[in-house]
């Protein structure tokens, strides 16, 4: 553990981090109990002073409250091998495990502190170790840049592209819920057919390689495990430039 | 109760959410319970929840994002989120109260930085009037001596720790923007972000 990285539980413990900060904290509180201690005291911390900001709402919102409620189905509860400690920490973390947060720590190590975060499904069949390092070589080069992509709904995403490495890493921000049996498939549009990417959600981090400017990145709501070729238009689209 | 010394340090016993007057149901329970009986569906006992949790999630949001229309939609997700997960929810990570505060302080933030918010958030207003709603709130009593416990603890902040304290969790800055606003380097934002939250910790007897 680096004094510099636990100095940040204040600031991970407000949502004062970027993303990226974010990513690489994330994936060190993987590997650092006494961190994750001292986030969860700071969150309950910055609980009391959410509370001190407490309004009454007007009924009117409870109403709306409930009748949305009663059309919401709520979520399945997580089977046992998904729920890792640094689970609760994470926002909305449901698509990410201890083994792939462990595999970005190390990461964290190598790319000096330039940390990176969660990579799955299509990777993890693949080397996550080689995943890893190609989301540390574009985050690492001269000339990466970051674009944000907005999509439906209030959704939103993070892309750092770099030309020299034709490769754009992307970083789910506030991506819409598709339930159980829709996935989130990102694809690289506008070259021929459109290239899968793989799935992706909120703090999901992944890879596009043979990226390069005119071509797009763009995301559609897919069968559960995703397809082969979009069957939707997408809810996201950002052009790589 | 909470008790507040003679040395400003808060004294809690048993810290929960306001426990309003009128409630026919639930009133009783932890917010724990309550969220464990929100996750078989039962829809009064979200409605119970609802009336703790939802106007410290409103003004929260409300807090951070300014805008009132945009406050309720994203308190409404939130409160939404607290419906659909709470199978999911974990007592030995934390307190319900955390859980629900921490998702509304991570979404009102989301908000805040994502790209559409951009434009609005220039017109948001910064340090100057930070701190001035504390006066205007509910009438829960146990929310009131939360508040007050609150002050009296920022109070033992020092002047940085406090600002910085304060921009980052009611103004949604990131660390870096609360940098630039107070005109120092960054490694002191973060080593006054992180002794500031644990003094306060210590002084509102928070635990995780």
């Amino acid at each position: 553990m680096t004094t510099d990285l636990h100095t940040l539980t204040g600031a991970y413990a407000l949502d004062a981090l970027d993303d990226i900060e974010r990513v690489a904290f994330e994936a060190h509180l993987a590997e650092c109990e006494a961190c994750t201690e001292e986030v969860l005291g700071l969150r309950a911390t910055g609980a009391m002073l959410g509370l001190a900001a407490a309004v009454t709402p007007d009924d009117a919102f409870r109403r709306r409250l409930m009748l949305e409620v009663r059309s919401t189905r709520q979520q399945p509860p997580l089977a046992g091998s998904e729920t890792g400690r640094v689970l609760p920490l994470l926002r909305r973390a449901r698509t990410t495990s201890r083994a792939l947060l462990a595999v970005a720590a190390a990461l964290v190590v190598l790319a000096g502190g330039l940390g990176v975060g969660v990579v799955r499904e299509q990777q993890r069949n693949s080397s996550m170790e080689q995943a890893a390092a190609d989301v540390a070589s574009v985050l690492a080069a001269a000339d990466a840049r970051t674009l944000t992509g907005t999509g439906q709904q209030g959704s939103s995403a993070r892309v750092i592209v770099s030309r020299s490495k034709g490769s754009a890493v992307f970083v789910g921000q506030t991506l819409p819920d598709v339930g159980r049996d829709h996935a989130l498939q990102l694809w690289v549009l506008g070259d021929g057919n459109p290239r899968s990417v793989g799935l992706v959600g909120d703090r999901v981090t992944i890879v596009a390689h043979g990226v390069k400017p005119g071509l797009r990145l763009g995301v559609t709501v897919e069968p559960a495990g995703g397809s082969v070729q979009p069957t939707t238009a997408p809810i996201m689209q950002m052009d790589v430039v | 109760m909470n008790r507040i010394t003679k040395g400003g340090r808060v004294a809690a016993t048993e810290r929960r959410l306001g426990v309003v007057a009128d409630l026919p149901r639930g009133a009783a329970s932890s917010l724990e319970e309550l969220v464990g009986q929100v996750a078989l569906g039962d829809e009064p006992a979200f409605e119970a929840l609802y009336r703790r949790v939802g106007g410290p999630v409103l003004g929260l949001v409300r807090r951070v994002l300014r805008d009132p229309a945009q406050s309720e939609e994203v308190a409404q997700e939130v409160l939404l989120e607290v419906w659909r997960t709470s199978t999911r929810f974990d007592a030995s990570r934390g307190s319900a109260t955390s859980w629900i505060m921490t998702m509304a302080h991570a979404r009102a933030v989301d908000r805040v930085r994502s790209a559409q918010a951009s434009s609005d958030r220039d017109q948001r207003i910064g340090r100057r009037d930070l701190g001035r709603e504390y006066d205007e709130v509910s009438e829960a009593v146990e929310v009131r001596l939360e508040q007050q416990a609150v002050r009296t603890c920022l109070g033992g902040l020092t002047d940085l720790q406090r600002e910085a304290v304060q921009l980052a969790y009611y103004g949604g800055y990131t660390y870096k923007e609360v940098g630039e606003l107070l005109d120092v380097p960054l490694g002191t934002v973060k080593t006054r972000l992180r002794d500031g939250l644990i003094r306060l910790r210590d002084c509102l007897g928070v635990t995780a």
